[in-house]
């Protein structure tokens, strides 16, 4: 049984773009009269079944430690495939829990190569799956726009070592590979602001915690001056707590682009824009 | 150890080494482990985990010796000291063991809340 020859698109943002919730008739979703979230709140979450079967919360949202992800990514072995007109569902497994996952069929867009792709998933082989999770009679389950055989096995252990690393970071935050701990002055609640979450699938240069924590500095002390916050004393600050300069710097660019912050008297003197 | 009530749900399995099939934590518990086929008599086979130690995988003539790809990996009940096969899955002839065992090391202690059944979960 082979795992096909297909190119493993490690760009994760790639999956992004129109959400499938408005075209799918999908009923049990709730999402289709929320408001499209901002771009910077939409992530793509690597998952373990189990964290997906117990995204069900008390008021009927659907979240991963204590987050909602745009989209969750799933790598797990197919126990059983069930083809339709509309949709293929699948029952996935992946030791962690059994969860079922519809794939819904454009048949007038089709082309042949997801027509083949499709062909080429089945019964007790490992596929990568990118979708939403909906919950429908009391059962959570994934609406899977994209559905793929792993490129090669060793994705099995990729995907396992990224889903806990991202759990790692939801929970207790990574800092440089370090486990946050209390910084003084600066408000560090358990779980993670939108920037933080996921961001390390989309945004390389920095670690979320990084982003958060200057975030928070120049949040606590932007009015303390008229012209905000300077540069050096966000290092000296964070600097201490195993935060570098270059990641205090990536992160004020980030948070600049993001309309968060802006540059006051110099290009190293920030006030928060909220 | 899981009380003599819990069952494992669909689609939970430990993953696991060839070490830990003799731990009385595994014991007849549905697992999987992936492994390098080292040999394969016809009825039962060998498979080097990524520990570097073997197990033996009693399949009952399930797997035809050659017929594999060098890694496989088996979903299996743990019965004494080796895994009665229930199902094999292929995983390639390249495989990255060393860094797989890491992995299943993590899921096994400090993140078995993301992996395992809540009924498993030991401290």
């Amino acid at each position: 049984m082979s795992y096909g020859g297909y190119e493993f698109n490690a760009d994760t943002t790639s999956y992004g773009g129109a959400d499938p919730m408005q075209t799918s008739p999908n009923p049990a979703s709730s999402s289709d009269k929320k408001p499209r979230k901002p771009t910077s709140d939409q992530f793509l979450l690597p998952c373990t079944i189990k964290q997906c079967l117990k995204a069900a919360s008390a008021d009927g949202q659907l979240l991963v430690d204590g987050q909602d992800p745009h989209q969750i990514k799933l790598v797990a072995c197919v126990k059983s495939k069930e083809e339709g007109e509309t949709a293929n569902t699948y029952e996935l497994e992946d030791g962690t829990g059994l969860i079922e996952v519809k794939e819904w069929i454009n048949s007038t867009s089709d082309g042949d190569h997801a027509r083949a792709r499709r062909a080429l998933i089945q019964p007790n082989c490992y596929v990568r799956v990118v979708g939403k999770l909906s919950q429908f009679g009391g059962k959570v389950n994934v609406t899977a726009w994209h559905t793929k055989l792993v490129a090669s096995p060793n994705e099995v252990t990729h995907h396992f070592l990224d889903a806990i690393w991202c759990h790692e970071n939801a929970t207790r935050g990574l800092i440089n590979g370090a486990v946050k701990s209390e910084i003084n002055g600066i408000s560090t609640g358990v779980g993670f602001g939108p920037q933080s979450s996921g961001v390390a699938l989309m945004d390389t240069s920095t670690g979320g915690g990084d982003k958060k924590h200057v975030q928070d500095y120049i949040q606590q002390f932007s009015e303390e001056t008229e012209q905000g916050v300077a540069l050096r004393d966000i290092v000296e600050a964070l600097g201490g707590k195993g935060v570098s300069e270059s990641a205090i710097r990536n992160a004020i660019q980030g948070l600049s682009s993001d309309g968060m912050i802006y540059s006051t008297i110099d290009e190293e003197t920030f006030k928060y824009a909220m | 150890m899981a009380g003599p009530e819990a069952q494992q749900e669909p689609g939970f399995y430990p993953r696991i080494n060839a070490t830990m099939v003799k731990e009385s934590r595994y014991a007849n518990l549905i697992v999987s482990i992936v492994g390098k086929c080292i040999s394969n008599d016809g009825s039962s086979m060998m498979l080097e985990t990524g520990d570097g130690q073997q197990v033996r995988i009693v399949h009952e003539g399930a797997m035809e010796p050659g017929q594999q790809t060098a890694y496989v990996e088996i979903v299996g009940c743990v019965t004494e000291d080796f895994v009665q096969h229930f199902v094999c899955r292929p995983m390639g002839d390249e495989f990255d063991l060393e860094t797989y065992n890491e992995m299943i090391m993590l899921q096994n202690t400090k993140y078995q809340n993301i992996t395992f059944q809540d009924e498993y979960i030991t401290a």
